[in-house]
Formats: structure tokens, sequence, C-alpha cells
């Protein structure tokens, strides 16, 4: 296939294993505190240093990929799924429901979508779970408004009508016909959508309003490393780097899909 | 009189994939004499459009060119983009299709008349251009033609888009004039006042014309010698009046597919087969699969562009009736 | 046009009104809220005291009668006082307002900026290395969590290298500078998160712009240029580029939120006292009348500012300026 969609899958599959064989791949608890090994550089005993509180950075780490993949993955499960309902609904009834539906998406908007998971995190408290919903549920605009416009442009499409003379139910038009030949955008922005998940999650950790300690995300080390900048640069260097390659590979992915699904050969000029 | 257009051995193919081209014009080789009105004939496919982009160097990212085509005694293909910005719209202009996809939506048509008289012609007075600009959509035919310089393309009907677009053609004063299907797109009833607005204009400017079509009679309505081409070749290039002056068994199909208003039949009469598939280069005349006068050596051996009297054929045996 | 106008006026206030109810329930989800985390936690609290001060800030009432309150107040523009140091509501939120629109302005101008020059060049000289180059470069831009950048580049710049501050907006001798020494002060303290605001969002801007710019230049009115014989220069930059920087106008009105409350996790990080950070704090101390404020106030210029996208976007382009 194309380039990016190899290493993109490439990088993917190499975090997700380092999620999967935690246990095989670490030698530490990452709850375990040593107070006299705390703030440590890299040594061959602890190959990304220790925080503050002695804990192992490395198996953190890897601990912390588990918990920022998934709640990545699980919020844009969320998000998608009701934003492609959402967006079929507004857009094949069209009318005053549609209306109804697009001052609300307008709403939801026009708040700074950080602040709004701020307030949700902040009112609903910060476990993984509400994480992850909370995500979900603020970011499921985009793809609404993409499959509403798809879909409104389906609508007038003959194949649709002629499946309504044939009398099919509503419901099965809506699924097969319309939101299936929406797949395309849907994956691309399902993608993206882990990126952006990931990179949001990251920073309400780091903030103290994602994932708490003592459960570990590549986002709460960043917090310990923001508050020892002046002496431990393995604090800041290697979590960053973490959610760096795991942004970037799903956005080499995305992107990839997306160069692929594009009309292919555009004899430019 | 003088060749105007000179075309040697041209052949252009697109690279659509690694290994893989599509052969859009093979060997064309043609003489336009100064003054001259051509009408270039084909089904969607054979080439003519790229032909028509090949006269100024249009060609798309993917496409190679080999041969010769000398404007006015000079080589064009080896002429770079500024060179060649002398040479469109001063020698050589061209009308397209669609006229309202050819004009920009977001330049009134004061603007995109005058850009082009601007970079040729280096005049910056706005009084002259204006009164240039008015004079040329006036010529164009648009009496309406205050309004018109002031409006914005999609205000436009395509009658007078199509106008505009002959007047920005016309503003540099070129000596040949392409028209790539103008009509197409229009109603039949403004199809006939173009045609008829090509013509004057042709006579009073003195252009040597060529228009590239698919509708055979609109081409013999405007033009005397007819160019046919099919998968990127030239078959006939001849004097038509009627179907008994076209030699090639292609022109003469073109001919007897076109419905007759008055006969009685219930069928209309189809060319059998489909065109070839232009990936490939075959050594056999590229219609013999369609063709009811095929022979066996019309499969076996390509046959080569000769001049008969007063006009070309490829054909081992042209319709002589 | 005019109709058109005020249809999108009329229905400003709907949406300014839905997005306080929403708001206002939000913040109110936590049972107790305000005086749960001040007062509860506190066991020699006595639950006589606890009612008197959620009586005192209202908090006994149903919540819808409070929302009423809030609202009555709120047509007078009135939004009351902090729960937190008591002080006017409207002016804390309008002491840390330029703060954050001298940041995300700045951010904003510089991103636009930068990313139209890069999506032109690299449409234009699509396929070259430089287009590789910069698509790459900008990919990188987007994948790199902004706030990671910010502590990076702290630690280089503020910290081993000590060549630029790494908070707040003035330094400590502030008051003792010339005029012109304020200014540089202020751009010092800017450097850092403007830069690094304005990279992580140029990457998308300029590969939107590209996008448009390849789109409109496979367009047959492109083609009808070359065949005028214009030179490329104007081709591009002025047939091609006016259709692909009218969607910009677009994109410019869809960045219109984050300016005003979008920069928190920024202002955190750098100790800029802006309007983000004074939400951020509201919100964990639920100090409620802060937090509507800023709300409200950020979601009505956020309004305007589309509006006013939507109007500029309606004029500069013809097809619709003239119907």
């Amino acid at each position: 296939m194309n380039k990016m969609i190899l290493s993109g899958l490439i990088l993917i599959i190499f975090l997700f294993s380092i999620a999967l064989f935690a246990p095989f791949i670490t030698k530490y608890d990452y709850k375990e505190q040593n107070i006299n090994l705390r703030l440590q550089p890299p040594s061959k005993e602890h190959l990304f240093g220790t925080d503050e509180l002695g804990r192992d950075v490395y198996t953190r780490m890897v601990y912390g990929a588990r918990i920022s993949m998934s709640v990545g993955i699980i919020a844009v499960l969320i998000s998608t799924i009701l934003g492609v309902l959402i967006g079929a609904i507004s857009g094949y009834f069209g009318g005053i429901l549609d209306n109804i539906i697009m001052r609300i998406v307008d709403i939801v908007l026009t708040i700074p979508v950080l602040f709004l998971i701020l307030m949700l995190i902040v009112y609903l408290g910060p476990s993984i779970f509400n994480i992850m919903v909370i995500i979900g549920l603020t970011s499921w605009t985009d793809i609404a408004r993409i499959i509403r416009a798809e879909i409104l442009s389906l609508k007038k499409q003959p194949f649709v009508e002629a499946a309504k003379l044939m009398g099919l139910k509503k419901r099965t038009i809506i699924f097969k016909y319309l939101i299936l030949n929406t797949l395309g955008p849907v994956i691309v922005y399902m993608t993206f959508g882990v990126s952006g998940a990931i990179l949001v999650e990251s920073g309400l950790s780091f903030l103290g309003l994602g994932v708490q300690p003592p459960y570990p995300s590549w986002g709460n080390i960043l917090m310990s490393g923001k508050d020892y900048i002046h002496s431990a640069w393995w604090l800041i260097t290697f979590p960053g780097i973490a959610i760096f390659l795991a942004v970037f590979s799903f956005n080499l992915l995305g992107e990839g899909i997306r160069d692929y699904l594009n009309p292919k050969l555009r004899n430019e000029r | 009189m003088k060749d105007i257009i000179e075309i040697q051995n041209l052949n252009v193919n697109y690279l659509i994939k690694k290994n893989e081209n599509v052969y859009a014009l093979k060997d064309i080789n043609l003489k336009i004499k100064k003054g001259e009105t051509v009408a270039i004939v084909g089904e969607s496919g054979c080439g003519k459009t790229t032909l028509a982009n090949s006269l100024i160097k249009l060609f798309t990212l993917n496409a190679e060119y080999y041969g010769s085509i000398k404007i006015d005694g000079e080589e064009i293909l080896n002429k770079r983009e500024k060179e060649l910005q002398k040479v469109r719209g001063e020698k050589i202009a061209m009308i397209f299709q669609e006229p309202g996809a050819s004009l920009n939506p977001v330049f009134s048509i004061k603007e995109q008349i005058e850009e082009t008289i601007k970079e040729h012609k280096e005049i910056k007075d706005k009084a002259i251009l204006k009164n240039m600009s008015i004079n040329l959509l006036k010529e164009a035919g648009l009496k309406d033609a205050e309004r018109i310089y002031n409006s914005y393309p999609h205000q436009l009907s395509g009658g007078e888009q199509q106008r505009v677009m002959i007047a920005i053609a016309l503003s540099c004063s070129p000596q040949i004039l392409i028209a790539d299907e103008p009509t197409t797109a229009l109603d039949v009833t403004v199809q006939a006042q173009i045609i008829k607005l090509l013509k004057n204009l042709r006579e009073k400017r003195k252009l040597t014309t060529i228009l590239i079509t698919h509708d055979l009679y609109l081409a013999m309505e405007l033009a005397e010698r007819i160019i046919v081409m099919y998968a990127g070749e030239i078959v006939e290039d001849n004097f038509i009046k009627s179907k008994k002056d076209a030699k090639h068994p292609y022109t003469r199909a073109l001919f007897e597919i076109i419905p007759d208003i008055k006969s009685n039949k219930k069928v209309f009469k189809v060319i059998p087969g489909d065109i070839e598939d232009m990936r490939e280069i075959k050594n056999q005349c590229y219609f013999a699969n369609r063709c009811k006068y095929a022979k066996k050596i019309c499969f076996e051996k390509h046959p080569g562009l000769k001049k008969e009297k007063n006009y070309f054929i490829r054909c081992y045996f042209p319709v002589k009736r | 046009m005019k109709r058109y106008i005020l249809k999108r006026l009329f229905l400003l206030i709907p949406i300014l009104f839905g997005i306080t109810i929403i708001t206002f329930f939000i913040i109110h989800l936590t049972p107790g809220g305000f005086t749960t985390v001040n007062m509860q936690m506190d066991i020699r609290t006595s639950p006589d005291s606890i009612a008197r001060l959620k009586s005192l800030y209202g908090l006994d009432k149903p919540i819808h009668i409070r929302y009423l309150d809030w609202l009555k107040r709120f047509i007078f523009f009135d939004f009351g006082n902090s729960f937190l140091d008591g002080r006017q509501v409207i002016k804390k939120v309008l002491e840390r307002l330029p703060a954050t629109l001298l940041l995300n302005i700045s951010a904003l101008v510089l991103e636009f900026l930068f990313g139209i020059i890069i999506g032109v060049t690299c449409a234009v000289k699509r396929n070259s290395i430089y287009d590789t180059g910069m698509t790459f470069f900008t990919f990188l831009g987007y994948s790199i969590p902004a706030f990671w950048l910010a502590l990076i580049l702290m630690m280089i710049f503020g910290v081993k290298l000590n060549l630029l501050p790494i908070s707040g907006i003035k330094s400590v001798n502030f008051d003792f500078l010339s005029s012109s020494e304020k200014v540089m002060d202020i751009l010092k303290h800017m450097i850092l998160p403007v830069f690094i605001s304005a990279f992580s969002g140029l990457a998308y801007i300029s590969r939107y712009v590209k996008n448009n710019m390849v789109e409109t230049l496979n367009q047959q009115y492109i083609k009808a240029a070359y065949a005028k014989g214009l030179s490329e220069n104007t081709i591009y930059y002025k047939s091609a580029l006016k259709n692909s920087i009218l969607p910009i106008i677009t994109l410019l009105g869809l960045s219109l939120p984050g300016l005003i409350g979008g920069s928190f996790i920024f202002e955190t990080i750098f100790a800029w006292p802006g309007m983000g950070r004074l939400a951020y704090e509201a919100a964990i101390n639920f100090d409620y009348p802060v937090i509507m404020g800023v709300v409200t106030m950020s979601a009505f210029l956020t309004l305007l500012g589309n509006l006013l996208a939507d109007i500029s976007y309606a004029f500069i382009d013809p097809r619709i300026r003239y119907k």
C-alpha cells in the first residue's frame, strides 16, 4: 500500500505491543515508591530515571501507554458513534429537527472545547472512565457536521430515491445506503481523532485534571517534570517523546488513508 | 499562401501508472495555411483536445511529447514558459467548451478582459482599457456591453459568457483562433448565433480558424476542410461538403449514424464495436474492428497517411463511390 | 445580504441563552459544590454554618431559581461578585482580557501569515523538495504536543541558556523600566508562548491552504488563464490566490472560540495572567459567578467574531454578494 499507511501502522503496532506486553518488559511495579532513589537520572537500573517519589519512569511509561492509548481509542469510538448518528439523523430528516440539532452544535462549538472538558472533569470528577466519556462527549461535532453534509448531498442521488420507492425502511436507508457510503471520511476522522484524544488526555493529565496518580499517564509524568524543570530533564524528555510517537503514528496513518481515498491521479497542469 | 501552422510527427502520451501510457496522439502531421478554416472532428477521446492544447503547449504534468509544432515558422515545443506567453493570446487564442467554468468566478469581466490587455500590450491607462474592452464586447455581439463589463461571470447567461470568452480571445489581435467545442454546452439557438459570430469575425479579422467538435454538420457549417480523427490519429484530411465527399469508412459511418428526420426507420444506426484501448500501440488499422470494408491487411499492417490529389487518407480501401 | 445579517443576529440570542443554560447546569452538577469543597472538608464546621454559608451564596435555592436570579442580573450586565475574593466579576474578567488577547491574537496573526505563505508556496512548487520538506515539517508541528514543546523550549532557552523569560508577562523590575524598555520586556515574555502556539496551529492552516490552492489550480479557468498568455506570477498570485484565500476566512471564524478561553494550558505553563488562567482557577475552586462571567463573555465575543467572519466572506465572494 502506500508508505504512510505502512509506517503509521508499524509504529502503532509497536506501541500496542509495548502496552500489551507491559508486564514482560518491565521489572518494577509502577506504583512502587522508593524515596532514597528519587529523581535519579537514567541509568542501567532505571532506564529513564526515577520521578520525585522514586518510581521508575520507564515502567510508568510502559503502563502509561496502556492508559493513554485506550483512553484515546474509546473516546474516539464514543464521539464517532454519537457524531455519526446525530449527523445522519439531522441530515436525513432535515427541517426543524435539523435546525435544532445544528443550533446545539453551534452552542457546543462556541464554548472553547478545552474549557468545556475542564469544567466537566472538575464537576464530575477525574476518573479514567470519566475522561474517556467526557472527551468523547465533547468532540462529536466535527464528524456530525461532516456526516450531515455528506448525507445531504447523498440524499439527492438517484439511488436513494430508488430505495425509497422500493419501500425500504427508513432505518435501512439511513444505515446501509447513507452511512456506509460515508465510511471513508469517517475512518480518516477516527484515526485523527485518536491522536487528538491522546493529546487532550495528556494535556489534562499534565494539568492534574486527567489520569490521577498513582495511575500512570504520559501526561502526569510530565506534570512532575514541570516542577523539576531545572533538575530532571528526563522527566520531561521521555514522556514527551512517547506522546509524540503515538500522535505522530496515528496522524501518519490518517494522512495515508486520506491520500489513498482521494481521487487518485489528478492530472494537474 | 504561407503555412501558419506546421505539425510534424507529433506524438503525445500520458503517463498514468508506472509503465502504463495512454497514447493520445500518434504521428500527427498537419499543415494549415494562413487564413484557412479547418474543423477537427472526432468522438470523445480521439485526441482532438490534446491536439488543440498542444498548439499552445498546454500539457498536463504527466504528459510526454515528441515532434515539432511550428507556429508562423517558430518552433513551439522547445519554448519556455516565458517565451510561450508571447505566443498564447497574441498569436493563438483559444476558447473552451464550458464558458462558465473558463471564467474566474471571483473577478469581474472588466478585470478579466483588461488583465490580458495589460499583460500583453502594457497599456495602463484606465480610460483606454475601458474603451478597448467595451469595443471588444460589442464586437462579440454584446449590445449591453457596459452592463456586462461591470458584471461577474455568474450573473451572465451561457451565451453571454461565451461571447465574453471570444472578446477576451480577440483582445490581443491573434492570428489564429482555436474553438474547442464552443457550443456543446449551450442551447441550440445560442449555438447558431455563436457560429454566425465566428464566421463574421474570421471575415473581419482574417483569422485562421480551427474548430474542434464532435458534430459533423456543425463542422461543415463553418469549414470546408474537415480533419477527421480516430484513436489519436488523423484518418482523413479532406474538403467535405456531403457524405459522398467522405472517403474514409469512419467518416462515412459518422454521416450514416446521424438520424434522418424524414425517414421511417425505427432503429438508429450505430457503429458496432468499441473504441480502441489507447494504452497499446498496435500494428494494424485502429478502426479495422468496426469497419465493414475491412480486409486481412487492415489487421496486419498499420496504414500510413497517404496523400491523394488534394486530400489525405489513412486507409487501404477508401470508399470511392 | 441584509436579510442574512439580520437572521444571523437574531439567532445570536437563543444561542447565547443556550450557552448560559448549559454552562450553568454543568457547573452545578456537583452536589454541594462550592460549600463542599471549601467547608465540608473541615469536620469542625457545624452543619449550621454550612447552611448559613449556602444561604449567603444563594446555594440553597433550587437550581432553576438560581438560574433565573442570575439571568435577571445578567440582563443588566451584572455578573455578580466572585466567591473567592468578592470582587466584581466584570472587573476580574476585564483586567485579564488584554493579556489573553495579546497572546492569542499575536499567535493567530503569525500562524495565518506563515500558514498562508507556506501553503501557497508549497502549492506553487508542488512535489518539489521544498514541498515535501515543508509538508513534513508542518506535519511534525501538529504531531508534537504543544505543552511539551513549551516545556522543552523553556528548559533550553529559559533555564539552560537563560535567554528568554519563562513566566509571566513582565519582569519583576517592570515598573522601573522606561517606556520602550517596558515594551521590549513584554515582547520578550511573549516570544516563547506565542511562537509555540503559532507553530502548532500553522501546520493545519498551511495544509488547508495548499490543498485549496492545488484544487483551484486544477480548475478550467486557470487553464484558460494559461491559454490567455498570462505570466505564471499573475496566474498563481492573482487568479488562483483569491479563490483559495476565501475559505481561509471560514477557518478564521472557526479559530475564534479558542481566541479567548482556549489558551489556558499555555497560560498555566507560562504563568501568563490571562482569562484562560482565570477561568481555570475559577473552575477548580467552584467560583460560579466568575465561570459564568468568563463563559458568557467569551461566547458573546466568539459569536460576534463568527458573524463578522461570515459577513466578510459574503462581502468578498462576488457570487454571494451579487446574488
